[in-house]
């Protein structure tokens, strides 16, 4: 039986998740990233020394940094949320939980490493992908490739301890955030 | 001084450098090509682990560099693969100079092959996958074109090839923990399939392809041509160390099965596509396609006439991409209708660009006198060894190939009265295109004098010879 303090950074992750997939508010979605990376870090704190853990919080939040001072107060990038496509989002994460937590068994024989990494990663790679299917924004689909990749990092970190893997992964989720900036500064005709 | 240090950390130093001297685009060309036309001739001439008296000092490269605790190796065996990741490098960035990309191409290009070496020498050989990773992120600035918004096909391309990273990485544990599982023949088989997923991801097999077409349209044709010959070569060399190190892989008849008829339907798929395509953006899209369906079918022999045609393969695919999407870039510098109609009488306009062009689409389709024939040859006679219907399916997608191929040279040469000007190419245009199409020449007619000297390849895999 998991205590509630394993399972509160799960809480954490699909919360703001899901913040992050139905809010279109870019500092709401800043914070839910942040958020994210909390709970990244709080899980992975359960099979990794923090010193090494709080590698990935730093990371998450440098990327949130990073694209959070890209966008401009006057961006086109700010866009206001519809109700009925909140809603719709809504019900849609609603059914993929109940997916994620009916293929939690199957994973669980195949995946040594503790129950919450493991609801905790699927729900965070299952969010991410859904984010990244229903979006047409580049930076929407940023936010989703994050989130799916956080919830890789969280499964991975259950079964490879490599300080050079944990680098490479910083380095792949500040690439991905840098990449956003890119895309941002595109859109707005300010590169090449 | 070691292998590693000479191969992936100077060109990465160089690449920061010209990264910052971007704007000034022939100091960085010039630079960016001769340090990788030098690295490559350093790589084809200098051992690894040999002394060599140099005056009254002696120097040796040594293979192994140690960063955190993990091992990045390139052996005097894996010399060859690093020959031919610098050659393809300045290959490439001197073609750049006619191709309009954008001023990221040459700094990024060079990281990016570098970050290849990196991948194909480090040790575990799965921590290559994230190496692969950080290639593809550095890649995407050198798609953008000036005044457009970020396409679907660039977007498509970040998330397919990010995607198969956490496959490729736990198929890797999976096949670590197998000889210690309870029932290893199942982790085995679950470390297959996502091992399967996570190439299929990376390379655009089947049903994963739809990046590559679209790539080709939405970003610069001649960074999607980089894109599109050195990563599936990487990733095609990086799964040799698959087959070499796990002999499970090897001795699945089911998982050659299935390479064999992904092979097919990539091959029947991207030639059919092509025979019907009207955009020839998106022509170079099919034959990349048809040509990992190619390296599939060599995968799939699991015989030595396989490994070597999987080798063979890539030499003139990378060239023939080279020439066809330099080709594609001078046209659309142009302003010129992509659709393949408006090409008519296009042949008396840029005659280099549009022989350069046909001699790398044909090199695809596998005519005679061209590469792709004495390289494509051996797989079918393999594959005919095994299943005649297969061959059949085989010969309807390069038959579409050419159907593309003799449309495009149909309306190249049709003329109408005020379409007979003739425009210049410029002398380096001649010069590159000439250049490409004579090594496509040397290496169809010639095959045992070019291209046999790149097996040595092979020999970086014992267990594959």
């Amino acid at each position: 039986m998991n205590s509630l303090i394993d399972i509160l950074p799960v809480l954490l992750a699909g919360l703001s998740s899901l913040i992050l997939f139905i809010n279109k508010n870019w500092r709401w979605n800043i914070l839910a990233m942040a958020a994210i990376y909390v709970s990244v870090f709080w899980m992975v704190l359960q099979v990794w020394p923090i010193g090494l853990a709080v590698v990935k919080l730093i990371a998450g939040w440098m990327a949130g940094a990073i694209l959070g001072s890209a966008v401009k107060e006057d961006s086109g990038l700010l866009v206001d949320d519809k109700k009925v496509e909140q809603r719709f989002k809504f019900v849609i994460v609603l059914i993929i939980w109940i997916f994620s937590f009916s293929i939690l068994q199957s994973i669980k024989i195949r995946l040594p490493i503790p129950d919450p990494l493991i609801w905790g990663g699927v729900l965070l790679i299952i969010m991410g992908i859904l984010q990244i299917g229903m979006s047409l924004r580049p930076i929407r689909i940023i936010f989703g490739l994050l989130t799916a990749f956080s919830g890789f990092e969280v499964l991975y970190a259950g079964v490879e301890q490599s300080v050079l893997v944990a680098g490479f992964l910083v380095i792949i989720t500040l690439g991905i955030a840098l990449v956003g900036v890119l895309f941002i500064q595109q859109e707005e005709g300010e590169i090449v | 001084m070691s292998a590693p240090i000479i191969w992936i950390g100077i060109p990465i130093i160089f690449s920061l450098l010209l990264f910052f001297l971007r704007t000034s685009r022939l100091f960085s060309l010039i630079v960016g090509g001769g340090i990788s036309a030098f690295l490559a001739l350093l790589a084809l001439t200098f051992r690894i682990e040999s002394v060599f008296p140099l005056g009254p000092i002696s120097l040796e490269i040594s293979s192994t560099f140690t960063l955190l605790g993990r091992n990045f190796v390139i052996t005097d065996s894996e010399r060859f693969i690093v020959a031919l990741m610098f050659a393809m490098c300045a290959f490439w960035i001197f073609g750049s100079r006619i191709s309009g990309t954008n001023s990221f191409f040459v700094p990024n290009i060079l990281a990016i092959i570098s970050l290849f070496v990196a991948a194909l020498s480090v040790q575990p050989f799965l921590y290559a996958a994230l190496i692969i990773e950080i290639a593809v992120l550095i890649s995407i600035p050198i798609f953008f074109q000036r005044g457009q918004p970020v396409k679907q096909g660039i977007i498509r391309f970040l998330v397919f090839q990010t995607l198969a990273v956490p496959f490729i990485l736990f198929s890797g544990w999976g096949f670590d923990s197998a000889p210690s599982s309870v029932d290893s023949q199942a982790t085995y088989f679950q470390a297959g399939v996502l091992l399967a997923i996570g190439l299929g991801l990376w390379l655009a097999i089947f049903p994963f392809h739809t990046w590559v077409p679209l790539l080709a349209r939405d970003g610069h044709p001649y960074s999607a041509g980089f894109i599109f010959s050195m990563i599936p070569t990487t990733i095609l060399i990086f799964s040799l160390d698959f087959f070499n190190t796990f002999n499970w892989l090897r001795e699945q008849s089911l998982f050659l099965t299935i390479s064999q008829i992904l092979g097919i339907v990539m091959i029947v798929l991207g030639g059919l596509f092509a025979a019907f395509q009207r955009e020839l953006t998106r022509l170079v899209g099919y034959a990349v396609m048809v040509e990992i369906g190619f390296s599939l079918l060599a995968l799939s022999l699991n015989q030595v006439i396989g490994w070597q045609s999987y080798i063979l393969i890539l030499i003139p695919r990378i060239i023939g991409i080279a020439i066809c999407t330099l080709a594609i870039s001078i046209w659309k510098n142009k302003e010129l209708n992509m659709d393949i109609d408006s090409f008519q009488g296009e042949f008396y306009k840029s005659s280099y660009t549009m022989v350069g062009f046909l001699v790398g689409w044909f090199t695809f389709s596998g005519l005679p006198l061209l590469p792709g024939f004495p390289t494509k040859l051996p797989i079918l006679i393999g594959l005919s060894q095994i299943s005649i219907s297969s061959i059949i399916f085989v010969s309807i997608g390069l038959f579409g190939l050419f159907v593309a191929g003799f449309r495009l040279l149909a309306i190249i040469f049709t003329t109408s009265n005020n379409q007979n000007e003739i425009e210049s190419e410029s002398l380096l245009q001649k010069l590159f295109f000439s250049f490409g199409v004579i090594v496509l020449l040397a290496m169809g007619i010639f095959p045992s004098l070019v291209l046999n000297p790149f097996l040595e390849i092979l020999s970086a895999f014992a267990n594959l010879k």
